[in-house]
């Protein structure tokens, strides 16, 4: 007779093989759980820390300047140099930033012009001007010289962020393999201007999803012509202006879906979008003033179901009283 | 039926639907057309085989899981009653109830194992997950601070 289960030692959590351990981990959805795990043991950290690194998100400067020294690591001294972690600038895939790192990307001219070396950036180093204030050192030129070292960043959003500067330069250095790109709920205190684009080529031609201002779209990501989901969450006054500079971009065949916040309702609107877009597939929009007649909207939406449209789901509602929304779609 | 052989030579028998919950079973009875002869499974312990065969008899009839194109449909923890009532009543064992899903294939077996130990991993401190796993900590302590110091981005997610 064989020996049996209970004469054995008890297997061990460590004991399964290595891709089985990942199969476990890449059940934790929270950063904390996984960084949890990494901090257990060396072979943990190696396991979880990959997973970790998949989806970033930073909210504050203390997190961002802190994890700067991460990327730089010489793994060798871990002991980890053969075992894959020497490519984990392949690791990220989405960051987000959060507000209190959007109210710190500013530029801070001394620092600029100081041409001290980055090694030496420390959160909340005093560097002799005023010992009293809290020194940042220039977040958006270390986000841009970070985000590129990322080959594989296919997400970036901006959450509740204030934007004192011209985004150009941030946009500039936006890694070419960028999917979806985000800002949701920022404040932009500068207009960004048109872009001179890097070779004559366009700026993120891998884009497929944006939120954000009408501006950048309408200039400085006109030439994103795979865009396949579009987002405007600030409110829109100037119609004609989505109209004649917006709509009609290189990206009307590809757009599926299709989000808008308007000041003021007008059926001219609908028409445009639903006419520009010929590959559209659900259209929302909210409206502020001027909320429209429920059967004409509903009859205008069945009228776009029937004209042999792509467009399948349609809806209109105010923007914080869902329940006088419209919406209407052919399932 | 069928007849199982587990390592330490228990015999098990089990009808050809249940049996093809495991894809590699499902591979080898292709090739079987004589039922007589065991089939051996040299790395899977009568203990185990046991509660494996029990899973795949409840489940036998369920559309086979198919590979998940979304990859973020995968971490949500979600295990239906019946399986969280097996796995935690099996939890003394269910290190090797995954090495055994995962060497017969047997996907929402596998799935339902390191779902449950990633559940108890869940909302635990690091002292905690290495007290549940009996890990030994081999970093040193200012290696843990770097961690703990770098990575404090996770935290606050």
């Amino acid at each position: 007779m064989a020996q049996t289960q209970t004469s054995i030692a008890p297997f061990r959590f460590e004991d399964l093989p290595i891709d089985l351990h990942g199969e476990v981990f890449a059940h934790l959805t929270s950063p904390s759980d996984l960084l949890h795990v990494a901090q257990a043991s060396k072979l943990f950290f190696r396991l979880a820390i990959r997973l970790l690194y998949q989806d970033i998100y930073y909210d504050t400067p203390a997190h961002f300047f802190h994890n700067l020294t991460f990327w730089d690591r010489n793994w060798s001294l871990w002991g980890l140099q053969d075992q894959g972690l020497e490519n984990i600038l392949e690791t990220p895939r989405s960051v987000v930033i959060g507000k209190e790192l959007g109210h710190g990307l500013t530029i801070d001219h001394y620092y600029v012009e100081s041409h001290i070396a980055r090694t030496r950036l420390r959160f909340g180093t005093d560097l002799g001007l005023k010992k009293s204030r809290e020194f940042f050192p220039p977040a958006l030129d270390c986000l841009s010289e970070l985000l590129m070292r990322f080959p594989n960043l296919h997400s970036i959003s901006f959450q509740q962020a204030l934007f004192s500067f011209k985004l150009d330069k941030l946009l500039n250095n936006l890694p070419p393999s960028i999917r979806s790109l985000s800002f949701e709920q920022c404040t932009f205190l500068t207009p960004t201007p048109p872009l001179e684009t890097r070779d004559s080529m366009p700026l993120l031609s891998a884009l497929k999803s944006y939120t954000g201002p009408v501006d950048f779209l309408r200039s400085t990501l006109r030439g994103c012509d795979g865009l396949e989901r579009i987002v405007f969450p600030s409110s829109i006054r100037d119609v004609d202006a989505l109209m004649s500079d917006t709509l009609p971009y290189t990206a009307s065949t590809s757009t599926r879906f299709f989000d808008v916040t308007l000041q003021k309702w007008d059926i001219e609107i609908m028409h445009a979008v639903i006419a520009e877009l010929p590959g559209l597939e659900e259209l929302r929009i909210r409206v502020w003033d001027g909320f429209p007649d429920e059967v004409g909207v509903l009859l205008e939406f069945l009228f776009f179901f029937s004209s042999e449209r792509t467009l399948t789901l349609g809806n209109v509602e105010r923007p914080r009283e869902l329940r006088s929304g419209i919406s209407i779609s052919t399932s | 039926m069928f007849t199982l052989l587990s390592e330490d030579g228990i015999s098990f028998q089990a009808e050809r639907d249940v049996l093809e919950r495991s894809v590699l079973l499902k591979n080898m009875l292709e090739d079987v057309q004589d039922s007589s002869n065991s089939i051996p499974l040299p790395n899977v312990a009568s203990a185990v085989l046991e509660k494996v065969l029990h899973f795949c008899e409840h489940h036998r009839g369920d559309p086979l899981p198919v590979p998940e194109e979304d990859e973020t449909r995968m971490r949500k923890i979600v295990i239906e009653d019946w399986d969280y009532d097996f796995i935690s009543a099996n939890c003394d064992i269910v290190f090797e109830i995954i090495m055994a899903a995962n060497y017969l294939d047997i996907k929402d077996l596998l799935d339902l194992g390191c779902k449950y130990v990633a559940s108890l991993i869940k909302g635990k401190s690091t002292e905690q997950i290495r007290e549940l796993f009996h890990i030994v900590n081999d970093l040193t302590p200012e290696e843990e601070e770097k961690i703990k110091k770098e990575n404090q981005w996770a935290e606050a997610v």
